[in-house]
């Protein structure tokens, strides 16, 4: 949408900076023949998961040598019915599929609840809690990054309002977030969440004098489907003779599609405390749009995109409008586009836009439409050329080291139910580095990663990227000690090390398991090669872990807060 | 956007690292800032689109008006600070402004001992009227697209791209050492010059007091080593600042950065005015912040501040008067605060805070009861040497564009005057010459 040049990644930002500031350039940095296998798999499990113990890619290289291999057995591991378990080195309580009234009445939260469920303490914040266990405890770990990428670019902004209402919301996003498109849209556009989000809700258009609320259907097309230029297959956009951007839709067109929208209405059934079924959405044919359109900027209202709009007798209107928008000329590039912005590289070269693009259309009735795109995305010969090429949002940095190490979330106070006060640590912890997933900080059709917006001032002043969160966010690492579980790690190392490791192994695990670092180049830093000098995450590592004989749990801890806390740490 | 700025943040922090001659330039203003005093801009973005029609609520057009909205328009019993503009025309304030902005018709009643700074037009503040970004596209009614024209001060912004015109202004001025300019709002284009940026901050001081403290205390002074930062104390906001404004190749900065604690520590300001001390709002911990950071003398000539949602496409009257409450409220004791007590913190420059916002909203409401995306909206200017009262022709609203308010005051004009009034070449900045509108 905007023309700029695109030299850079945020990869040149963290070495500038770290150059700037006197510092090594980039001690894990690939080496110039391009990243090792062991290197590859590591960027998938971190781009397309919350990263992974390295015994997972130890696991995934000892059958499958060469990278890809080893990628695609783990995709189809993801994408192949895997069960949904939660990992038991992160105790947290699964989130609630639906909450039995006893449940419900049990102020067992931990903080002050209502008695009735549906008042609890924000149903929102709950929820997110519940998201954010599963997010980082889950096997489907390529699903839970889908699910994060359909969140923010579906963007409905959580609110206690709709906190009941999120958890049926996201159980769709969740379910189809490696499935079909447009199937995933009309499940959305159903929700009652996003209908009260973008204001669709008892969207009346019985009256001809009234127009409709047209939120929806200009975002719905804005930043769910095609974006607001037209686009060519490779992403770059359609300009006319004075060179300027072709735009998809007009007023007219939202008008039409809103008119076309109208009749869905939200009913809550009474007494209902299974928030999956809490509020359902109802079409009422009698609340669409009934009469002869009227004219708006002189265009009939029966006309969408140039082409007629009536929906046939009977059907269900989203669903009829979802086809005709996924199959728009510009929303495969659209969306290959911001899927490759996401996964992939913040600034795609054309061809890999038109190739995934091109994948997108060919399985646009595929059932495992967005599957086949991510595995179209991993394989294709540009992919390795991303590595390291892009930021860490805080959650990959927050679950990161606690998915690599592991982390273990003591329960609250030290009940034994009560495990979802952890997830509230995250969730503040998360919160203060300037990421709220379930209020998202980016709506991502918009502001890319890295082109950060607030949707709401009110919970994002700051932002995770620019100046205070980025780092403030290393507060965070007060907690990195505690929340290591450190017999388990020391457990991973021996079966690696011995029961004694020494400090240069130790090292070794810790950096290459949270920045990639060779092994080999540990050592020679180790034995004073001056490839690594001054003040880089090795040699603080080393020298952290070498301050007792053998290596206290206090070393080790310090060790990996100084890791998460270098400027490697944060690129992806 | 952060998206360029942080490329740009690239390309900086390679020419802070070999360009002698910025540093230089930067040194030479530092040493001008003690004999100049250019006036301080805050800019508040009202962001999501503020509806103006029932912001100052047209009363010579009340039939259309109620026409237009049979149940969100406001009846003239409700509307507060009736007044008439210079052609006769009657004009009412949404009555959520009354108590904070003390709008009342006396211009009397002051709120916390403060005067009011409308006064019936004479006082402080001036409202532009029919102003937004000419002609109408669903571009220009898309947030992001008319955000962005309005932070570059150009049409189209959102096509060519381009820096900010606060940052492009506030550069060439004698700005102190830590910079020219800060937002308390994430990252803001607007503050983006051609060699600068704005910092950023939080919306509240208490960042600069975030203890970067490690599992060891050899892990802070480590954090330290990272960084280039001093060593042991270090916290956050110094370390990220620095890191940042080093991309920057503003290398006095990170001196400056360690001079934020030492600033907050001059202007505590406890006697500071909120609307309730019990509910402090978003808007208004921003604009303390901005008066700390002013009043401690920290030499920034521009900040950038945000609040909202003004996105009402649904039962408006519900949540707009709150917001505009807040809006008048923290900007009326913003700036009386200011003005109270900037001689006794040594602070001679004028202070301007103006709104701006993506777009006005539709003159027909929906089925909703809220408002889509339109195109003429307000703007407020608010500070010293303000001209108060109405300024710009109000739209009509019985002639219609495509449906909307017409623009009578297009959005370059509103930046160039307050260009002009804060120092910069208005017709470099905005790229045209336009008539000077009289609001200050």
């Amino acid at each position: 949408m905007r023309k700029r040049p695109s030299v850079f990644g945020y990869r040149h930002v963290l070495a500038a900076a770290a150059l700037a500031a006197g510092l090594a350039a980039a001690a894990p940095a690939a080496a110039a023949s391009g990243p090792t296998d062991r290197q590859m798999i590591d960027h998938v499990l971190r781009r397309f998961g919350f990263s992974a113990p390295p015994e997972v890619a130890d696991a995934l290289l000892s059958s499958n040598p060469h990278w890809l291999n080893a990628a695609n057995a783990w995709l189809a591991q993801q994408t192949g019915g895997l069960t949904d378990v939660q990992s038991s080195l992160i105790p947290l309580e699964p989130p609630p599929a639906a909450l039995t009234a006893a449940e419900a009445a049990a102020s067992t939260k931990g903080y002050p609840c209502n008695t009735v469920y549906i008042s609890w303490c924000t149903a929102d914040r709950d929820y997110e809690d519940g998201y954010l266990e599963h997010t980082l405890g889950t096997s489907r770990q390529l699903q839970a990054k889908l699910e994060l990428h359909w969140l923010e670019h579906f963007s409905v902004v959580g609110s206690s309002s709709i906190g009941t209402e999120m958890y049926a919301y996201d159980k769709v996003v969740r379910d189809n977030a490696l499935g079909n498109f447009q199937t995933l849209l009309t499940a959305v556009a159903r929700q009652p969440a996003e209908l009260y989000a973008l204001s669709n809700n008892n969207n009346i258009g019985s009256n001809p004098s009234t127009p409709p609320n047209v939120n929806f259907a200009r975002e719905v097309m804005q930043i769910f489907t095609f974006g607001p230029v037209k686009l060519n297959m490779d992403g770059s956009e359609v300009t006319d003779a004075n060179g300027m951007p072709v735009l998809s839709y007009s007023e007219a067109d939202i008008y039409a599609l809103a008119y076309a929208l109208t009749g869905y209405v939200v009913q809550d059934p009474p007494n209902d405390v299974d928030p999956l079924t809490y509020a359902v959405t109802t079409y009422v044919p009698a609340h669409h749009y009934q009469g002869v359109p009227a004219q708006f900027h002189g265009h009939p209202l029966n006309q969408f995109l140039g082409q007629p709009l009536t929906i046939p007798p009977g059907a269900d209107p989203i669903a009829f409008v979802a086809r005709l928008l996924v199959r728009n000329p510009s929303t495969a590039p659209f969306q290959a586009k911001e899927m490759l912005q996401r996964f992939a590289i913040e600034n795609p070269p054309a061809a890999y836009v038109r190739d995934i693009a091109n994948v997108w259309t060919n399985t646009v009735d595929a059932p495992d439409q967005i599957a086949q795109v991510i595995r179209a995305i991993v394989n294709h010969p540009l992919f390795p050329s991303t590595y390291q090429s892009m930021t860490k949002q805080p959650i990959e940095k927050l679950f990161g080291y606690l998915r690599q190490l592991p982390g273990e979330l003591a329960p609250f106070n030290g009940s034994p139910y009560n495990t979802q006060a952890a997830a509230q640590l995250l969730r503040y912890n998360l919160t203060a580095m300037g990421q709220d997933p379930l209020y998202p900080a980016t709506v991502f059709s918009f502001y890319p990663i890295g082109d950060v917006e607030a949707t709401s001032t009110e919970n994002n002043y700051t932002y995770w990227l620019g100046t205070a969160n980025s780092y403030a966010g290393s507060t965070s690492s007060n907690n990195i000690g505690a929340w290591i579980d450190m017999p388990t790690l020391r457990a991973r190392m021996a079966t690696k090390y011995g029961a004694s490791p020494t400090a240069l192994q130790i090292a070794q695990y810790l950096l290459g398991a949270m920045i990639d670092v060779a092994p080999a180049d540990v050592a020679n830093a180790n034995a004073g090669n001056p490839a690594h000098s001054g003040s880089d995450p090795i040699n603080l590592t080393l020298a952290q872990l070498s301050k007792d004989s053998p290596p206290t749990d206090a070393d080790i801890q310090s060790a990996i807060w100084l890791i998460a806390a270098s400027p490697q740490y944060n690129v992806n | 956007m952060a998206n360029i700025l942080n490329r740009r943040s690239v390309i900086k922090g390679m020419a802070g690292m070999t360009m002698a001659p910025m540093l230089a330039r930067v040194m030479t203003s530092e040493a001008a800032a003690a004999a100049s005093t250019p006036p301080i801009l805050v800019v508040i973005e009202m962001n999501g689109g503020n509806d103006g029609l029932n912001t100052v609520v047209p009363l010579s057009q009340l039939g259309a008006y109620q026409a237009l909205r049979p149940t969100i328009s406001l009846t003239p019993s409700q509307v507060v600070s009736t007044f008439a503009a210079g052609d006769g025309a009657q004009y009412g304030f949404h009555p959520a402004m009354s108590l904070n902005l003390a709008l009342d018709k006396s211009g009397n009643t002051p709120m916390n001992g403060l005067p009011s700074v409308f006064n019936g037009g004479n006082g402080p503040l001036a409202i532009v009227v029919g102003t937004g970004l000419p002609g109408f596209d669903a571009q220009r009614t898309s947030h992001p697209c008319a955000r962005e024209d309005w932070y570059v001060g150009r049409p189209n912004a959102w096509v060519a791209g381009g820096d900010g015109w606060l940052g492009r202004v506030l550069e060439n001025q004698s700005y102190g050492r830590l910079g020219p300019s800060a937002s308390t709002s994430g990252v803001a284009q607007l503050l983006q010059g051609r060699y600068s940026s704005g910092l950023v901050i939080g919306n509240s001081l208490a960042s600069f007091n975030m203890n970067f403290y490690g599992p060891a205390a050899s892990a802070s002074s480590a954090a330290g080593a990272w960084l280039g930062a001093a060593a042991g104390g270090t916290n956050a906001m110094q370390i990220s600042t620095a890191l940042d404004q080093k991309t920057l190749g503003d290398v006095n900065v990170v001196n400056g950065a360690n001079g934020m604690a030492g600033i907050a520590q001059t202007a505590p300001l406890s006697d500071y005015i909120y609307m309730n001390p019990n509910h402090v709002t978003s808007l208004e911990m921003q604009l303390f912040t901005i008066a700390r950071l002013i009043l401690g003398g920290s030499g920034l000539l521009g900040y950038f501040a945000s609040f909202g949602s003004f996105d009402t496409h649904d039962l408006q009257s519900a949540g707009h008067g709150s917001l505009l409450s807040t809006l008048s409220g923290a900007m009326t004791n913003f700036y009386s605060y200011i003005s109270q007590k900037k001689a006794s913190f040594g602070i001679a420059n004028n202070v301007i805070a103006m709104t701006i916002s993506d777009f006005g909203r539709t003159p027909h409401e929906n089925s909703g009861l809220g408002t889509d995306h339109g195109v003429a909206g307000v703007s407020f200017i608010l500070g010293d040497g303000v001209k108060g009262g109405l300024h710009g022709a109000y739209p009509s609203l019985t002639r219609l564009d495509e449906y909307q308010l017409a623009v009578t005051v297009p959005f370059q004009n509103v930046i160039s005057d307050i260009v002009k009034a804060i120092g910069g070449n208005p017709v470099e900045i905005v790229g045209a010459s336009y008539p000077s509108i009289g609001f200050i």
